[in-house]
């Protein structure tokens, strides 16, 4: 008979951890009496609050890509000269005309699954190990031109 | 430094970090060498895109800049 027993010593620490809530009012009772009353806790003036610093401007970055990519004019016709970059390889290239409206893009020893891909016919053999890139349509500025071709060799590359 | 050299740390494997120095005019395939790497290796720069093997890298690296060295993989084989 529970009236009888001794309130039994609890080894360690027992923490109400909110009232179940499938017990009954009787069985809370007995709950109350095997562990003690429910403390309350206060809420405290020192809660967690968090602490908001003022938020700073993020400006985006403006350098260009081909800066970016490490492309340098290196002719005083405007010619640029870098390498067409992606995480199987660089390759390479020279922009010609680069900040005309029509530049001519050049890739030097292209890989050959490039040349022999779905878009060989775009790259025209125009010296040695050089190849000259027709795009369709054209880029709209020398970094969309950039860029393109190297996703047009991470495909190849990834064939 | 005095004389503009950049340190670099070059990973080339898992517990394998190298110290490198560029100078004015070092190209990837002489950091390659230097290292003693085998010659297909290629260097990768932090962003993961890589550097042509005769490119003078000198100032595309910053002091302290950590870059990565692997041999030639082709997706899919």
């Amino acid at each position: 008979m529970i009236g009888s027993l001794s309130r039994p010593a609890i080894p360690g620490a027992i923490a109400w951890m909110g009232s179940p809530p499938f017990l009954e009012e009787h069985e809370m009772g007995i709950l109350t009496w095997l562990l003690g009353p429910k403390p309350v806790v206060k809420p405290s003036n020192q809660s967690m609050r968090r602490r908001r610093r003022p938020g700073g401007e993020i400006r985006r970055n403006t350098v260009p890509l081909h800066e970016e990519r490490g492309w340098r004019s290196t002719e005083r016709d405007g010619t640029l000269c870098g390498y067409y970059r992606t995480p199987l390889g660089a390759f390479e290239g020279r922009i010609e005309k680069a900040f005309s409206r029509s530049p001519k893009y050049l890739i030097i020893k292209p890989p050959a699954q490039l040349l022999n891909g779905i878009h060989s016919a775009c790259f025209k053999k125009r010296a040695k190990d050089t190849y000259s890139i027709h795009f369709s349509p054209a880029p709209v500025d020398l970094n969309a031109g950039i860029l393109e071709m190297e996703n047009c060799i991470r495909e190849a590359l990834n064939e | 430094m005095a004389d503009g050299a950049k340190h670099v740390a070059v990973v080339c494997g898992v517990d394998d970090i190298k110290d490198a120095v560029i100078r004015p005019g070092t190209t990837a395939q002489d950091v390659i060498n230097d290292l003693g790497l085998p010659g297909e290796y290629t260097l990768t720069k932090s962003d993961g895109l890589k550097f042509g093997d005769s490119e003078n890298i000198y100032g595309l690296v910053n002091d302290g800049e950590k870059l990565h060295s692997s041999a030639p993989a082709r997706v899919g084989e």
